[in-house]
């Protein structure tokens, strides 16, 4: 089932050759390690440019965002359950 | 030699590849949670009886094991218009036909169709996790059929010695400006394919249906003369519209949505330097009847507080509130280029000053950052869909929510 938030999170990612490579997240106290991206797209909200991803810990799938304009990483939804990557 | 790029069920195919979960399960995209009905389907869906344009309720019970999954229009289009510009990497002869349709011309090209359709389809698939289907021929008519016969992930190439048995092979409705009526007119004069329509002839053809009569006989030959057009061709009109989600809305809550539809009219008419004379106002009840009007102002505008008091008065002339008004459309026409006009003679407020405030404004926060309070009332805001002459550039691009 998608659960979807628009909360506020801490991201450890890694910024190189113009790509951002997010690799863990904290989400209510835990450390999720992101297993694989699997997909990525840029939308754009007047100047501000808003990185999309989701991606895995091969148990639940994430759609976090990343903001130009505010520097500020958002989880915005989950698909829960098991899943074989 | 043209070529037909069709994306496999495009939206689907988007949320299949970034959702694991989803991949190879029936699912189908939908506008929104409420009432809404199926944009689009996966191939998955589509085997247990799942169409494009059922209600959620419908397509649930032909399959109650399909997965319903809100669309997200900013990726599609985002992935749209990376590959689009990808095919003007390879060559910059590239018409954009819709968000997941454009034909590239062959003829400059070094390599064969079939090597173009094998790099361009291992480009998409490597970065984009989807497929797309491929079809190559002498015409733009022959190779969006082409494009239809191997999906998914095809690929049909047809030279000119085949078009005729090609074209032969379909429906009369798979051909371009055949709609159900004009199949049905056709049937009744004997005509039930495309054989048929080149043995009554051209001349006959052309009598009955007068000009279109040329064209379809032509058709029926597998020629069709236009070429990939990568110009941009210049507007008639610019026009929006918006599906209510209230049942029954008092006018009041019509009023504001008029007001939102004239803004974003007005805003793309301000950001491409447009301005137009004739407001058209269109009113859809839920009962799938509409009423039209327009009324041509005697001088050009780009204003919203102009378009919003035109399809005002032409709202209380020719709408029923009773009825239950689904939808609400304003189309400006009548357009003149590099002109955009603020205010007439007659306006006391400085206008222009405020219109590029606010334009200004939205242009750093995003759009609707600064609006009118009243569009606050409604429900919906913004542009939700994709509209089939959606382009990832000029006039045509919408950024939608």
């Amino acid at each position: 089932m998608i659960i979807t938030l628009d909360e506020k999170i801490s991201v450890g990612a890694i910024f190189e050759g113009g790509r951002i490579k997010p690799v863990w997240f904290l989400y209510k106290h835990m450390k999720v390690i992101i297993k694989q991206v699997c997909y990525r797209w840029k939308e754009r909200e007047g100047e501000n440019i808003i990185y999309k991803f989701t991606v895995t810990d091969n148990k639940s799938i994430y759609e976090i965002s990343y903001s130009t304009m505010t520097y500020q990483w958002y989880l915005l939804a989950i698909d829960e359950g098991s899943l074989q990557c | 030699m043209l070529a037909c790029l069709d994306m496999d069920a495009f939206f689907a195919s988007v949320e299949e590849a970034s959702n694991p979960k989803l991949k190879g399960k029936p699912i189908a995209v939908i506008g929104a949670k409420e009432r809404t009905v199926v944009t689009t389907c996966s191939y998955a869906a589509r085997r247990l009886g799942v169409k494009t344009g059922m209600s959620k309720f419908e397509a649930l019970k032909v399959c109650p094991q399909l997965t319903l999954v809100v669309g997200n229009n900013r990726k599609y289009t985002y992935v749209s218009k990376e590959i689009m510009q990808y095919l003007t990497t390879i060559t910059p002869d590239v018409e954009v036909y819709s968000i997941d349709e454009a034909f590239i011309n062959l003829d400059s090209l070094d390599f064969d169709p079939e090597s173009f359709a094998y790099i361009v389809k291992t480009h998409i698939y490597k970065k984009f996790k989807i497929t797309c289907s491929i079809g190559v021929g002498p015409n733009k008519f022959i190779a969006k059929l082409a494009s239809t016969v191997f999906k998914p992930d095809g690929y049909c190439f047809i030279k000119d010695n085949e078009i005729i048995n090609f074209i032969d092979s379909f429906e009369l409705k798979a051909l371009w400006g055949i709609g159900s009526r004009l199949a049905k007119k056709l049937n009744n004069m004997g005509i039930f394919n495309t054989a048929d329509l080149r043995a009554y002839g051209k001349e006959k053809l052309c009598k009955v249906f007068g000009k279109n009569g040329e064209y379809l006989y032509k058709m029926a030959c597998g020629v069709y003369e236009e070429l990939a057009n990568k110009k941009k061709t210049s507007v008639k009109s610019i026009g929006h519209s918006m599906t209510l989600l209230e049942n029954n809305p008092s006018v009041d809550r019509c009023y504001n949505y008029l007001l939102q539809v004239s803004e974003m009219v007005s805003n793309r008419a301000r950001t491409h330097k447009l301005s137009g004379k004739t407001i058209c106002l269109c009113v859809r009840y839920a009962n799938f009847e509409g009423v039209a009007k327009r009324y041509t102002l005697p001088f050009f505008t780009s204003a919203t507080h102009h378009i919003y008091d035109a399809s005002l008065d032409l709202f209380n002339q020719i709408a029923t509130p009773e009825k239950n008004i689904r939808q609400l459309g304003v189309t400006l026409s009548g357009l003149l280029e590099k002109t955009v006009m603020y205010s007439n003679i007659f306006d006391r407020k400085n206008w222009k000053s405020i219109y590029k405030a606010v334009d200004s404004i939205n242009k750093k926060f995003g759009s609707s950052a600064i609006t009118y309070a009243s569009v606050l009332n409604c429900e919906r805001r913004g542009a939700l869909t994709i509209s089939p002459a959606w382009k990832p550039s000029g006039i045509r691009y919408i950024n939608v929510k």
